[in-house]
């Protein structure tokens, strides 16, 4: 059950993360057809800007302030991460010559891999974690037992949980490449 | 929370400073054109931060008099005399609005992104002065008028929009130099001969205007086809002498015991096959007496 769990969660990932590429391409590619391929250039500051909002669940998790729920902010977090970096891909293109913007758009790729990666890690080990309690509980073992046999199970949901750990650092070397071209750009206009 | 912040600055000043030492590979968005590669390195000798390349750094090299007729040293351009001068003809010198001396950068070349647009008003009637003589050499081009513009808009050559006016006093009788390729292989038409406007409009084939039938009506007796039977000379003429029917001594013999005695012009009166017809329509000549005289 539990087996079946991590592998839909792995494939509906994998398939986010290949919609993702897909969206981009074909965007893009529909923009150049019509002959709109400027637009491109705009949807960079529009990414930017969804990408920027989806940090609203971060400041969140740190008590930055109180209102939504922390779960509701992680799926518009996701949402708005997801959208904002199909539009900076369509706004890199295949026109990115500069070493920043590559460099920029990887970091990007790498953070949104990231995100996935941490989000799948922590929903299949909280699931496992459930199916583990609901198994016992079902062969009659009492609550104390329970919750000593369950103890190294949760040590791995909270190892999971540490998973931002890395993707701060990651998502944090996106934002520093992200603000320099933003600047460079903007001063080299 | 102090961890990220120095995290952050510690990727900036890495991340900024290979910025500044390698400005070429980190933010130049494409190697410069042959020309410019001598100041690939001095950025600002074309940008300006935060307002782009304005058009006065272009020209403190490019004198906008010089454009097309010498390098910024002077010298002579071999390419002067083919090399149209709409530089100095411009609204506006935007030096950027049509040339990006950057390569690589996705942009099309400056022939592309020019507008006539940026022409001043009084020279965008003068299309020979960069086009030359673009004309195509065939007939059409060779019996249009020169000036390109009453068929050319200036967005591009195609769609043009012909006036057959434009040819001259009598169009008509030019058609089929220009037409002979489309006229239809039927009947009809190999019969009709040149005179293409004599159906058909100068703005479109169809619909054609031409209605035999508000001139005589054809029946199994007086069929279309073959045109000469009637129109044994051009289609501007007939005669109704063709047939073993009507003879020109038959037919007088019977207008003159009807009083009739202007009798040449047959569709005149007769308008079909049925001699009912005639009856309705005819003018009768002075003291002329109807059948019912008698």
């Amino acid at each position: 059950m539990a087996l079946r769990l991590v592998a839909t969660r792995a494939v509906f990932l994998v398939a986010l993360w290949g919609a993702l590429v897909a969206a981009a391409i074909a965007l893009d590619a529909t923009l150049h057809v019509l002959g709109l391929a400027w637009i491109g250039l705009w949807l960079g500051p529009i990414g930017t800007t969804l990408i920027l909002a989806s940090f609203a669940y971060s400041f969140r998790k740190r008590g930055w302030f109180e209102r939504g729920s922390p779960r509701a902010l992680l799926l518009v977090h996701e949402a708005l991460a997801w959208s904002g970096t199909l539009l900076v891909l369509v706004h890199a293109g295949i026109h990115v010559h500069a070493l920043l913007p590559w460099l920029a758009v990887v970091a990007m790729l790498i953070a949104v891999a990231s995100g996935l990666t941490g989000e799948f890690l922590l929903t299949t080990a909280r699931a496992r974690l459930s199916a583990r309690a609901q198994e016992l509980r079902n062969a009659g073992l009492e609550e104390a037992t329970l919750q000593k046999r369950l103890q190294t199970d949760a040590l791995v949901v909270r190892g999971m949980e540490t998973w931002r750990v890395v993707h701060l650092p990651i998502a944090v070397n996106f934002a520093v490449l992200a603000f320099l071209h933003i600047v460079t750009a903007v001063l080299f206009w | 929370m102090r961890r990220i912040l120095l995290l952050m600055l510690v990727l900036l000043v890495a991340y900024g400073g290979l910025v500044f030492w390698l400005p070429e590979t980190t933010v130049s968005p494409g190697d410069l054109v042959e020309g410019h590669a001598s100041i690939a390195a001095s950025c600002f000798q074309c940008h300006t931060a935060f307002r782009g390349t304005p058009s006065e750094k272009c020209l403190a090299c490019h004198a906008l008099a010089a454009i097309g007729l010498a390098s910024t040293t002077g010298a002579p351009l071999a390419r002067a005399e083919r090399m149209p001068r709409f530089h100095q003809a411009l609204l506006d010198p935007a030096c950027d609005a049509c040339h990006s001396d950057h390569v690589g950068t996705g942009r099309p070349g400056a022939n592309a992104r020019f507008t006539h647009e940026r022409l001043r008003p009084d020279v965008l009637t003068e299309c020979g002065d960069c086009h030359g003589d673009a004309a195509p050499a065939d007939d059409l081009h060779r019996s249009a008028p020169k000036t390109c513009g009453s068929c050319h808009r200036v967005e591009g050559w195609t769609p043009a929009t012909f006036d057959h006016a434009a040819l001259g006093a009598t169009p008509e009788q030019r058609c089929i130099t220009c037409h002979a390729g489309v006229r239809p292989g039927d009947g009809l038409h190999r019969q009709a001969g040149d005179d293409c406007a004599g159906c058909h409009g100068t703005t479109a084939w169809k619909p054609a205007t031409f209605e035999h039938a508000k001139y005589f009506r054809f029946d199994r007796h007086h069929p279309a086809d073959p045109c000469q039977s009637c129109h044994p000379d051009s289609l501007d003429r007939y005669t109704c002498y063709g047939c073993h029917e009507h003879t020109p001594q038959g037919i007088a013999r019977e207008h003159r015991e009807e009083g009739i005695t202007d009798f040449e012009d047959c569709a005149r009166c007769h308008r079909s096959g049925d001699e009912d017809d005639a009856e309705r329509s005819r003018p009768r000549s002075r003291g002329a007496r109807s059948r019912d005289d008698d």
